[in-house]
């Protein structure tokens, strides 16, 4: 068991999900962390989120030991954008960002819009990948309409249809994310 | 319960899927086996049943949230790298079974490298035999008619000895797919012919109660099933280079884990298909499955590039400068593929 002053000799690395509420970022963290993550969830007096009653005000974090000097660390940062202060920081360093989606809220596509623009620096320094959940709960934004917003910003990111419950689906995420950076690496000059 | 169910195997005739059935009681098994006994005639690849250790799927049912039971299917050993939407509700209909089947024996085969060193080529002759009549390669003959109706607005059907063989309405997103013919063998017919027709409900009427899919998800199937033929003769110039469109959703898609890594690199820049081998170290169906499934969909944009003359002398440099690039990888990401198992 690694306590808080070995833990600080680590090889620490991150990666940030972001998402509006209740578009499963607890959810994912929980499904690949070694540990039960750490939530700091309250009351959702907002509204939104799906009818979700609690929903995340500070950070979801979770941790992996990827081996004995390496931790990977899982952030998840509010979906309320007044909390849009903490997203550089969060960011800075991070192997990359997931964007969650959920395709039942009100306006997925514009969530979408707004995460690309707030996060295009991370995105192209290293990588992102965006996870549509809740399909099966509403279809009527396909993953086509989702490539269309990201085409319009000028990149081109893995989208994939994902039940944040499900720990294989969100490997799927960090697989691509790591896809994405080794590739940009390997393409580099070549 | 180890029970060889594969009497007639031989080996390196085809490939073999070991599976387990936990949870199931002995009748339960009983009925799974005589299924794949009746089902032998549509897979091309044999099947035994062994313990768990020894297996390459574990099939297991349980009450799902809702009280209702599902199978699931968990994969194992030579399946590792094989993702597939892992449950479906139970009673286990036969078709959905067969499909997991035939996609796990597709997948089998973009594991299949006869000859690791071997160049990336279009155009396999398919191997002629008393089961297989047909002369013309089926991928050139796939290749012909999609040329004329790939971005047909209106529905066409493509036809195999008479029968619909599978109907696309590019309008609707969808194509239908005549569930029997699906299952024959490609090589059992020698004779193919588009239909065009005239509307959504002309094909809904051709091919009554078929499976239905998204057209994106049945043109990933087609490109991964045609890859044991090679690539489109469209795509397999020397000096071609390939760049995604728009990445495959493999949310939805059973892929190997290879298929994203080659994803990831042609969405960064156009690369060929030997780039892409030397690079990912991925085997010569994997990319060809995912090249062809591209094109299909409309995800590719193919381009030519100047072969410079001295390629084969410099062979030597550019591998040392692949070597280079590959070291350049930080171990972090080798390290966190390996904890996840990704």
């Amino acid at each position: 068991m690694m306590n808080d002053i070995e833990a600080s000799d680590l090889d620490c690395r991150k990666i940030v999900f972001v998402g509006e509420m209740g578009a499963g970022k607890t959810t994912a963290i929980r499904s690949i962390s070694d540990t039960d993550p750490v939530t700091t969830e309250v009351d959702n007096v907002e509204g939104g989120g799906g009818g979700k009653l609690l929903t995340t005000v500070a950070l979801d974090y979770g941790k992996v030991m990827i081996d004995e000097q390496t931790q990977l660390t899982l952030y998840g940062t509010p979906g309320q954008e007044r909390f849009k202060f903490m997203w550089p920081i969060l960011t800075q360093d991070a192997l990359g960002l997931i964007v969650l989606i959920s395709n039942n809220s009100e306006k997925p596509l514009e969530a979408l819009r707004n995460y690309l623009l707030h996060f295009r620096e991370t995105i192209e320094k290293s990588a992102a990948v965006v996870g549509i959940s809740s399909a099966d709960l509403n279809d009527s934004t396909t993953v086509e309409q989702y490539h269309a917003i990201v085409e319009k910003h000028c990149l081109k990111l893995p989208v994939f249809t994902i039940d944040a419950r499900r720990q294989d689906d969100v490997l799927l995420l960090v697989n691509a994310l790591l896809s994405v950076n080794e590739a940009k690496i390997l393409a580099a000059d070549h | 319960m180890a029970q060889n169910a594969a009497e007639d195997n031989q080996a390196g005739m085809a490939p073999v899927i070991g599976m387990n059935f936990k949870s199931f009681s002995d009748t339960e098994i009983a009925v799974v086996q005589s299924m794949m006994s009746l089902s032998k005639r549509w897979l091309r690849c044999k099947w035994v049943v062994c313990s768990e250790d020894a297996c390459d799927m574990i099939m297991s049912h349980a009450p799902g949230e809702s009280g209702v039971e599902e199978v699931k299917f968990q994969f194992k050993g030579r399946l590792d790298g094989f993702r597939y939407r892992d449950s479906v509700e139970f009673p286990l209909r036969v078709r959905v079974f067969l499909d997991i089947l035939q996609l796990i024996e597709d997948f089998l085969v973009l594991e299949e490298d006869d000859d690791p060193s071997a160049e990336i080529s279009g155009h396999k002759n398919s191997k002629k035999g008393k089961d297989s009549p047909a002369e013309v390669n089926p991928l050139t003959v796939l290749e012909t008619h999609l040329e004329l109706k790939h971005n047909s607005k209106k529905p066409w059907a493509m036809m195999r000895d008479g029968e619909p063989w599978f109907g696309v309405d590019q309008g609707a997103n969808k194509a239908i797919i005549n569930a029997k013919l699906n299952g024959q063998s490609i090589t059992d017919s020698n004779h193919f012919e588009i239909k065009q027709l005239q509307d959504s409900k002309e094909l809904q009427t051709l091919l009554d109660n078929e499976q239905v899919l998204p057209l994106s998800e049945w043109w990933w199937h087609t490109g991964v099933y045609f890859s044991r033929f090679g690539l489109f003769e469209k795509l397999n110039k020397k000096n071609q280079v390939f760049e995604l469109t728009a990445w495959p959703d493999f949310g939805r898609l059973p892929h190997h884990a290879n298929h994203i890594r080659i994803a990831a690199l042609i969405g960064t820049k156009p690369f060929g298909t030997k780039s892409l081998k030397e690079l990912t170290g991925a085997k010569p169906r994997q990319i060809i499955s995912l090249i062809n499934a591209l094109w299909l969909m409309s995800a590719l944009e193919v381009s030519e590039i100047e072969l410079e003359a001295e390629e084969e002398q410099e062979d030597e440099a550019e591998q040392g400068k692949i070597a280079a690039k590959i070291g350049a990888i930080p171990s972090i990401f080798k390290r966190i593929r390996s904890k996840f198992k990704l």
